[in-house]
């Protein structure tokens, strides 16, 4: 069984980092530097026939022209799109910004600073420990930002 | 309606806290637990730099000055890299604009009043403008090297930015 992440972020740091880890389990990645990218990005995947949207959406927070809580409204919004889970990834670890997110509909909230295994983790309980654990690591592969939306 | 943040108001208290979320962005992002953690500025000669601005229930800036052969570890460390390994000027810049963006939202959500804060996009260092002053710094010693983060307030901005964002 195949697993998708999306991640929109603006910070290259983040998106490279991201990448690397979930590399080492065989994950595949979409990365957007923006969320307006992002949604259109994946309209455009759900308007096809085949339908192949990704099993779940990384999110940032603060990013310029859409922010992350605009973004997550404007999947919920879409039929075709709202019922990929989102978790947020964000410096804010507050509980009032937390709660604005999952009112939004965000299942999962990642607070920076994260270890690699609470990425992990957290894609783990929204996805389940077998669909996170069911491709060929492919650690040794060098990540770029060829496939950024 | 106004909004303070209390702790802001408190400079030893925030400078502990500034303090503290260096330490834990360090050691749980990036691997490296300080050997000396200063609640004080430390001038670092062509430091690679970066800063960004925060609105909520205060305004301001925040600085992130880093020596340059510890940016490269910064670097390296993040992206999972060997020691030998030598990450690209662009790399290590926006590891440092991701340190600056993490240790500032940090620290912003370790007040006291919980307040939601947002974050520009880091750019590169440039001191604060006239009448924007250091209000509390930190700093942090690592691998033989210092980085030292300074967070600075713009007065009479607080209770706008603090109804734009509720």
């Amino acid at each position: 069984m195949s697993l998708d992440v999306m991640l929109v972020d603006d910070s290259s740091a983040i998106r490279k980092m991201i990448r690397r880890v979930l590399d080492v389990s065989g994950i595949p990645v979409q990365q957007c530097r923006e969320a307006t990218s992002g949604l259109d990005a994946l309209r455009q995947l759900a308007g096809q026939a085949a339908g192949p949207t990704p099993d779940i959406i990384l999110t940032d927070i603060n990013m310029p022209e859409m922010d992350g809580e605009t973004f997550v409204r404007e999947l919920r919004r879409d039929s075709r799109l709202a019922h990929i889970p989102v978790i947020v990834v964000s410096t804010d670890s507050t509980s009032l910004r937390r709660h604005r997110l999952e009112a939004l509909g965000a299942q999962g909230y990642l607070s920076k600073p994260f270890t690699p295994e609470s990425l992990r983790d957290e894609l783990e309980k929204i996805l389940g420990h077998e669909r996170c654990q069911t491709q060929t690591p492919n650690a040794t592969e060098d990540t770029h930002d060829d496939d950024l939306f | 309606m106004t909004t303070t943040c209390s702790d802001l108001d408190h400079p030893g208290l925030s400078r502990e806290r500034l303090r503290d979320a260096l330490e834990v962005v360090l050691e749980t992002m990036f691997f490296l637990p300080p050997d000396d953690l200063r609640a004080e500025p430390v001038e670092i000669p062509a430091a690679v730099g970066a800063q960004l601005r925060f609105t909520g229930a205060r305004t301001g800036g925040f600085g992130l000055l880093v020596s340059p052969g510890l940016a490269q570890t910064l670097a390296l460390n993040f992206y999972g890299e060997l020691s030998s390994d030598i990450a690209s000027a662009a790399e290590v810049e926006a590891v440092v604009f991701e340190l600056a963006n993490v240790i500032c939202g940090n620290f912003l959500s370790r007040l006291e009043a919980g307040d939601v804060f947002s974050l520009s996009a880091p750019q590169p260092w440039e001191p604060p403008a006239r009448g924007e002053d250091i209000a509390i710094a930190a700093s942090a010693f690592c691998e033989g090297e210092w980085l030292s983060a300074r967070l600075w307030l713009l007065a009479g901005a607080a209770d706008s930015a603090s109804e734009e964002h509720r």
